[in-house]
């Protein structure tokens, strides 16, 4: 009974990477256009190593080279644009005018296809992004300096990092059951997790005030934990907090997301729609 | 004359599409509030470990978010909603309905959608300018003028290379969130193009110009630009509107329609 279950979920959950998967193929363009975009970490990386030069610039007891901001900021990219989201959208336009109605009816979960669409974006794109990630450090002569538990490490955080993200947009697009102008709402999501995560300047080099406030932030936990990895800038016991702080938020924005769809749902359906 | 008309006549009819929609003017407010703060944390850290970014110092950086704020006000309220309708226009079929109006459908499609609340970043944009100016005892009339003026024709290259991203809807039908291209632009040009490496300076000012859009605003405003270099700015102004105005006729002549 309980493997004919599992068996179940497995086979809805290869139907929906595949079709998801053959809708970002059809919408190359988009994708392509997305990644442009996404360059942004790139351009200021270029202007931090700039501002090294031969030298490094240090604060809250660690110092960053130009070696340094070239491994966090490619992290950045890849960060970003692994977690790009797009759940607000969906759920706005899915509540507001009604678009979620059918998806109800489904046997399969709203969320599960929300996450399914996210991933096989993800899946189309992932060639590129790692292209080009391999190729920013290759040509920042930063490739050697990656050892393989770091990388594999890196890996594991960038799940959590997907997992709190995703969670965390879901739970915003979640309010359009009670607001209108959810939309308005993604670009400061954008603008904190930019800046507070480490986007814009790493984490330790923001003044310690700050710095102290914003690594208990989910920002953080999302970008910076997983660039500091891949630098192998931190010790065994801020590796073991780091996870336990992204499995904190995990497990906070899903019990969370649960709670705003059930009584969101309830004045859904009171609604008439 | 006509043109400006219908430009007011847009305007209004945006405006009271927009009084429907108050609460809006909140959102906007603390988005722009939010961001400009965020802005100024982000340059005050970074001057916390550096005293200069590309030879910039705190009050011309702070003159050059200014104008960035500005620009990125003026793309919230009329150049996302007016040229991201764009590729929906084309993948829904309306594109069709407008086509058949006699008047200028370039005029059309990038004034008809435009959110007055959205324009909060200009407010605090002007006074990051004002302060600067301040802090550097450049704060003239002819200075401010001449400043304002090269907005404009910043604002206008961008206008022009998002209008022609949008045009590859004819051709691709679904170009989707083309915003972002500008988003990351605006993004870069908050900072000198100078901070950046010497290979990539060419490409800051003549491909992506960000130079244009917002570095010589700024050095405007501090009275450091002589007249060739407005001029220049000008001149690429005047450039990308022609070459924009142009591809968006060209892609319109190979559009076959929705229904076709």
């Amino acid at each position: 009974m309980r493997t004919a279950r599992i068996l179940h979920v497995a086979r809805i959950w290869r139907q929906l990477l595949v079709q998801y998967c053959a809708v970002a193929m059809a919408y190359r363009v988009q994708s392509l256009i997305w990644m442009i975009g996404g360059l942004m970490p790139i351009a200021t990386m270029l202007i931090w190593v700039e501002l090294a030069g031969n030298g490094s610039i240090g604060g809250n007891g660690t110092s960053y080279g130009r070696q340094d901001f070239a491994v966090y900021f490619m992290a950045m990219y890849l960060l970003r644009q692994a977690t790009v989201m797009w759940s607000v959208l969906i759920l706005d336009r899915g509540i507001r005018r009604g678009e979620l109605a059918p998806q109800l009816l489904r046997p399969v979960p709203p969320v599960w296809a929300h996450m399914a669409e996210h991933l096989g974006e993800i899946v189309v794109r992932l060639p590129i992004i790692l292209a080009v990630f391999v190729l920013g450090l290759y040509l920042t002569g930063t490739l050697g300096s990656l050892t393989f538990p770091n990388v594999l490490l890196f890996a594991l955080a960038l799940v959590g990092s997907w997992l709190i993200f995703f969670h965390l947009h879901y739970c915003v697009g979640l309010l359009a059951f009670w607001m209108d102008g959810v939309l308005s709402l993604e670009p400061l999501i954008w603008y904190f997790t930019v800046i507070l995560g480490g986007g814009a300047i790493p984490i330790d080099l923001f003044p310690t005030a700050i710095r102290d406030v914003l690594t208990w932030l989910p920002f953080a936990a999302t970008l910076d934990f997983p660039a500091q990895i891949l630098l192998g800038k931190i010790d065994a016991a801020l590796l073991a907090l780091g996870f336990a702080k992204q499995i904190g938020w995990i497990v906070a924005l899903t019990l969370l997301r649960q709670a705003l769809w059930r009584t969101g749902l309830r004045r859904y359906s009171a609604m008439g729609a | 004359m006509r043109s400006l008309r219908l430009i007011l006549l847009f305007l209004r009819n945006s405006l009271q599409v927009e009084m429907e929609y108050r609460a809006n003017l909140l959102a906007s407010l603390a988005t722009a509030f939010f961001s400009a703060g965020l802005a100024i944390l982000t340059l005050l850290s970074m001057f916390h470990r550096t005293t200069e970014i590309g030879g910039w110092d705190l009050p011309r950086m702070v003159a050059l978010v200014g104008v960035s704020l500005i620009v990125e006000g003026l793309i919230d309220c009329w150049l996302y909603p007016s040229l991201n309708a764009i590729t929906e226009y084309v993948r829904q079929g309306e594109l069709d309905l407008l086509l058949i109006r006699p008047i200028n459908s370039q005029l059309m499609v990038s004034f008809r959608n435009i959110r007055i609340w959205f324009a909060g970043n200009i407010g605090l944009g002007i006074i990051a300018i004002l302060y600067g100016m301040q802090a550097r005892q450049s704060l003239t009339v002819a200075n401010l003028a001449l400043c304002a003026l090269l907005v404009v024709s910043g604002v206008a290259i961008l206008y022009s290379i998002w209008l022609a991203a949008a045009t590859l809807a004819f051709w691709f039908t679904k170009v989707g969130e083309v915003s972002i291209i500008a988003y990351t632009l605006m993004e870069t040009g908050r900072f000198p193009v100078s901070a950046y490496p010497a290979w990539a300076r060419f490409t800051l000012t003549y491909i992506l110009p960000i130079a244009f859009i917002t570095n010589v605003p700024a050095e405007a405003a501090m009275g450091r630009l002589d007249w060739q270099g407005a001029l220049i700015g000008l001149c690429a102004a005047a450039v990308a509107l022609a070459l924009g105005s142009f591809f968006w006729r060209f892609g319109l002549s190979r559009y076959s329609s929705a229904s076709s």
